[in-house]
């Protein structure tokens, strides 16, 4: 409808913005944006709020920086370490947010913060003013946790946590181990991005191995006495990996403190050795470096926030959403980032009309897959509370257990199709 | 305060005393369902269907009378009156 006419709108607002940033005063040439409003980070919660700020209100200019020209996505990754998707599969284009909704897309790091001034540094030099700020940075490793876990060392034992080179480096690795070799993860302690994944991960491995590689054992060291969807992961490996899946809890020794590349040997707490053919370590996390540098976080490394808009409580002005926000029983995950966004897209289109936030409510929406056609899930339903973000009481939680293969099968299909909506929801569409 | 401590302890969705925005509510099902409920996947799409079909059937799944993976517990989660506006703001909107 009238999508040429906004189209245009936009790219007279986006040069006004820009050149008020240089001379101070065009803006009598170009019709002013109501707000300006920019966003750190393309991935699933802030290219959710770049589409969804312009469609709620068109006289709001948003600026998305991301470095990257595509966006190479970490759900379904396990699936390309194993050779049922192609990387191409997971990597989505700006284009849509860029054409459709006259989003201006800057293909450049965010490096600093200024939250008194509301300027954000650009890494080519340049600046951008904000009226509101969104930060959806992910997570970063946080290198010193493990002794001799460094960014030297990735290239031996891959984190495989960010989706992309890490995860064909892995596969590759993988694909080179000889028959009866032993594949070790080092599990993470909580917080960290997609609960299940490791286990998903150990899952879709013994998938591989079964198939390529049947004497292969999978050994997984754990930081933690117990993971998402336990019982139902553990259900499928005994249905369907009889013996091949080790796992270790914290509480026997699992956690690993040190790092021996050379020798392809990690060692845990008590100093127990553990040596692996492929080894993968998924290091311990925080929030991004641009939020943790511009003092988002707190002592924990991540960053809270208001439960009913994402206003960081640290600094006015600035929204944290997705893996880097502190989102009470929020999972870590896609889905969370992708209701999150709308949410704080709201509260910022309400707040810049000076109206209250609207009445959140929020979703998570988790499938794994323990071999293509047996899958699971863990649906929940938040409220926010005054004691945060918490979830509904009666609702949500995991898939029911000892289900028949149709069941299995059925979320296995409803994983993909959760893959193609979410991805057209917030790239194609 | 005692608002507060009474929404915290709230046994069920259906004393809260603020229900949520129907456009949050409807969004929140987009992510599987596809934009304005066009699923282009395996998941079914939510377009196209009537205010009083999609609020039967929400009821209908939180009751637990049809059977599905997912939406049984999904549906627990909101009370009669977001389901109703929920039902309202995808009719109305997702053509």
């Amino acid at each position: 409808m009238a999508l040429p006419l906004s189209r245009r709108r936009f790219a007279g607002l986006a040069m006004s913005t820009a050149a008020a940033g240089v001379v101070g005063a065009c803006a009598a040439i170009d019709p002013p944006a109501r707000a300006r409003v920019v966003i750190i980070g393309g991935g699933f919660g802030g290219a959710t709020a770049a589409k969804y700020l312009r469609l709620a209100d068109p006289d709001i200019a948003v600026t998305l920086l991301e470095p990257n020209r595509r966006f190479i996505t970490c759900p379904f990754s396990n699936h390309v370490l194993v050779g049922l998707r192609r990387m191409e599969d997971l990597t989505q284009e700006y284009t849509t947010l860029a054409e459709r909704h006259g989003v201006r897309i800057v293909h450049q790091a965010a490096v600093s913060i200024d939250p008194v001034n509301r300027v954000v540094g650009v890494a080519d030099g340049t600046t951008l003013g904000y009226d509101r700020l969104v930060v959806s940075p992910g997570i970063d490793i946080r290198w010193s946790a493990i002794d001799g876990y460094n960014e030297n060392t990735v290239q031996r034992l891959p984190h495989a946590w960010k989706s992309g080179d890490q995860v064909l480096l892995l596969r590759r690795q993988l694909e080179a181990m000889p028959d009866g070799g032993v594949f070790v993860i080092s599990a993470p302690p909580a917080p960290y991005r997609c609960p299940p994944g490791p286990y998903e991960r150990a899952s879709l491995v013994a998938h591989y191995f079964k198939r390529a590689k049947p004497r292969s054992k999978i050994l997984i060291l754990d930081a933690k006495d117990q993971f998402s969807e336990q019982g139902l992961f553990e259900d499928g490996w005994n249905a369907l990996y009889q013996g091949m899946i080790e796992w270790v809890p914290l509480s026997q020794d699992g956690r690993v403190t040190e790092v021996k590349p050379a020798e392809m040997t990690l060692v845990s707490e008590f100093g127990e050795p553990h040596k692996g053919d492929v080894i993968n370590i998924i290091p311990p996390q925080y929030a991004g470096k641009i939020a943790r540098d511009a003092g988002l976080a707190n002592q924990t490394g991540w960053c809270p926030v208001d439960p009913l808009t994402f206003e960081s409580t640290i600094h006015k002005n600035v929204h944290v959403i997705g893996d880097a926000c502190i989102a009470g029983a929020m999972p870590k995950g896609a889905f969370a980032a992708n209701t999150q966004a709308k949410v704080a897209a709201l509260a910022i289109v309400n707040a810049t009309r000076g109206q209250p936030p609207a009445t959140p409510t929020y979703l998570s929406s988790c499938y794994s897959v323990v071999a293509p056609d047996y899958g699971f899930s863990v649906m929940d339903v938040f409220r926010a509370t005054a004691q945060g973000i918490v979830s509904v009481p009666g609702a949500g939680g995991g898939s029911r257990r000892n289900a028949d293969a149709a069941f299995r099968a059925q979320e296995a299909r409803y994983a993909d199709g959760w893959y193609a909506s979410i991805t057209e929801e917030i790239w194609r569409s | 305060m005692l608002l507060a401590a009474a929404l915290a302890l709230s046994p069920s969705p259906e004393t809260r005393a603020q229900n949520a925005d129907p456009r949050l509510l409807s969004l929140s099902c987009a992510g599987c369902h596809g934009p304005s409920g066009h699923s282009p996947g395996t998941i079914p799409s939510l377009y196209g269907r009537t205010a009083g079909s999609i609020a039967d059937t929400m009821r209908a799944f939180r009751a637990d009378r049809l059977p599905s993976t997912v939406m049984g517990r999904i549906a627990k989660g909101y009370n009669d009156a977001e389901i109703d506006a929920l039902a309202q703001e995808i009719a109305a909107s997702w053509k």
